[in-house]
């Protein structure tokens, strides 16, 4: 980012010229300053001038590197290097361009984050008993595979009913680590340890009970051969949940709750999205649906009439109450001018219409709020066949418009475009 | 050595009181800024260059709170000391 370098002999003229000395002079003083500080330096000391910063001599620790062309690793010696921390006081002149700006911070992302981080510790704990019991699992669904539908059905309750269960024990894990942020880890893993316990014990109850309705359920309906099968599968399935120490079952539990975890994650990633699109949305449905536009506008539009009827002592002469009360004597001026219909004779600009190019940003280009298109449609209109279809090329005027017509500080004026603008919108439909 | 150490040792060097080294070393560092805002870094033979850098931003963790913070980006005065300097400074603090 640097333009120029200046060498010392540029600053010493230049010093000598602001400081009025002979360029002798100026050389030496800034050659004797350099000196002093290196001799501090050399002695290690730091050196400290005011306005400017501290010089000070750091030792850089022998680390480990790898030799890029080799690809061996080598050890760089320590050193000493020259730090230079500047004064507060230069810092602040330095930084000027950007001294406007601010630490931002970062919520959202933050909570969802530390949630990852706490939830990812204890799963490398049992990342070691996920192998052994994947290995378990595929034993028992290569036999469950095996003939009999009704036991394959029956497993797939059993799997059903897991996760369920799972998914509160889940969401009490998920709350706790919040709450005592301080040795996570230990916790944690002690409550995780618990829960599984519980999960497990549960599971196993299950399976026993489903094993024994299938075991009546078949034994009933199925041949002997199929019989024997399922008896060795019974035996097999029962004396595996009792035999297995809990553990076994413990990383089935973990990856659901990984699972779980990343969808925690997605959900804290999509209400922002979700909330997003339903903004887009409402805002879309109140430009391209004109009865909501109508409807938004008449409830924004109460507060006006309100407001300068209190201002106003109300008028001896009501001959139209609806008059009355939308437009009182005051701004009746700016009403003759709604009313009356816009002779578009003098121009201020001329645009050529390019694909991409809206009446509303030249609206607000020339007139300081979008909403005053409708003018410009209105001076176009034998070129323009609708406002929401503006062909290429089509060159527009823009038109010299009264300033009480777009006052954009005036909400009257507002209200009166937005009502010309529904007006051609529905009439294009 | 601080600020009253590092006059003095100046001003016995260039001959000057006290208050002139002062003045003259606060017009050099004001000349010296000068330069540095309009972007250009200035070198010292023998001793190092001095240049303005920009600080990318960047998104800390506050220790205490825990909040995530992004901090905008800053220029800083850089310091390079050049390698003369800085075998010097090796060789003799080494051997010490």
């Amino acid at each position: 980012m640097n333009n120029e370098k200046l060498s010392l002999q540029e600053f010493i003229d230049l010093f000598a010229q602001k400081a009025n000395l002979k360029n002798k002079t100026a050389e030496d003083f800034i050659k004797n300053i350099v000196l002093v500080i290196e001799e501090a330096l050399l002695k290690g000391e730091s050196v400290k001038i005011k306005n400017f910063g501290v010089f000070k001599p750091q030792w850089i620790e022998p680390r480990k590197s790898v030799d890029v062309n080799s690809g061996k690793e080598i050890i760089l010696p320590g050193s000493y290097k020259i730090g230079f921390v500047p004064d507060e006081n230069l810092q602040n002149i330095v930084n000027e361009p950007f001294s406007y700006l601010e630490a931002v911070e970062l919520d959202i992302i933050d909570s969802s984050e530390k949630k990852e981080e706490e939830t990812l510790e204890p799963l490398k704990i049992f990342s070691e008993q996920a192998d052994e019991i994947k290995s378990i699992i595929a034993e028992i669904q290569s036999m469950s595979a095996h003939p009999d539908v009704k036991i394959s059905e029956s497993k797939e309750k059993q799997e059903k009913i897991i996760p369920t269960e799972n998914e509160d024990k889940k969401s009490e894990i998920f709350l706790e680590p919040e709450i005592n942020n301080t040795d996570i880890v230990e916790n944690e893993s002690l409550k995780h340890l618990n829960d599984i316990e519980n999960i497990t014990s549960e599971n196993v109850s299950e399976e026993k009970q489903e094993e024994k309705n299938n075991e009546i359920f078949d034994k009933k309906s199925n041949h002997q051969k199929e019989d024997d099968f399922l008896e060795e599968f019974d035996e097999d399935t029962k004396s595996e949940p009792i035999g297995i120490p809990f553990q076994a079952y413990v990383p089935s539990e973990e990856y659901e709750f990984h699972e779980n975890t990343e969808k925690k994650r997605y959900s804290w990633v999509w209400i922002p999205v979700v909330l997003m699109l339903l903004l887009g949305g409402a805002g879309a449905l109140y430009y391209f649906y004109p009865p909501v536009k109508n409807f938004v506008n008449l409830k924004m539009t109460k507060k006006s009439p309100i407001l300068t009827e209190r201002s106003l002592p109300s008028p001896a002469a009501l001959t139209d109450t609806i008059q009355q009360q939308r437009q009182p004597e005051k701004v009746d001026s700016l009403q003759i001018l709604f009313d009356t219909p816009r002779a578009y004779s003098e121009f201020i600009a001329k645009e050529r219409i390019r694909s991409g190019s809206r009446l509303a940003r030249m609206a607000k280009r020339y007139y300081g709020a979008s909403e005053f298109w409708v003018y410009i449609y209105e001076a176009n209109r034998d070129k323009i066949p609708s406002p929401n279809d503006v062909p290429v090329g089509t060159l527009i005027k823009i038109p010299k418009l009264d300033p009480r017509l777009i006052d954009v500080s005036n909400p009257r004026c507002m209200e009166k475009a937005k009502e010309l603008s529904d007006l051609y919108l529905s009439l294009s439909k | 050595m601080n600020y009253k150490d590092f006059i003095q040792k100046v001003s016995t060097q260039t001959a000057l009181t006290k208050e002139e080294t002062e003045k003259l070393l606060e017009t050099a560092i004001n000349v010296f800024l000068e330069q540095l805002t309009e972007n250009k870094s200035i070198g010292i033979q023998g001793f190092g260059t001095f240049e303005l850098r920009k600080k990318e931003e960047r998104i800390i963790v506050h220790p205490a709170t825990k909040k995530r913070l992004l901090m905008p980006p800053k220029l800083t005065v850089h310091f390079k000391s050049s390698n003369v300097l800085k075998e010097k400074l090796n060789n003799q603090l080494k051997n010490e």
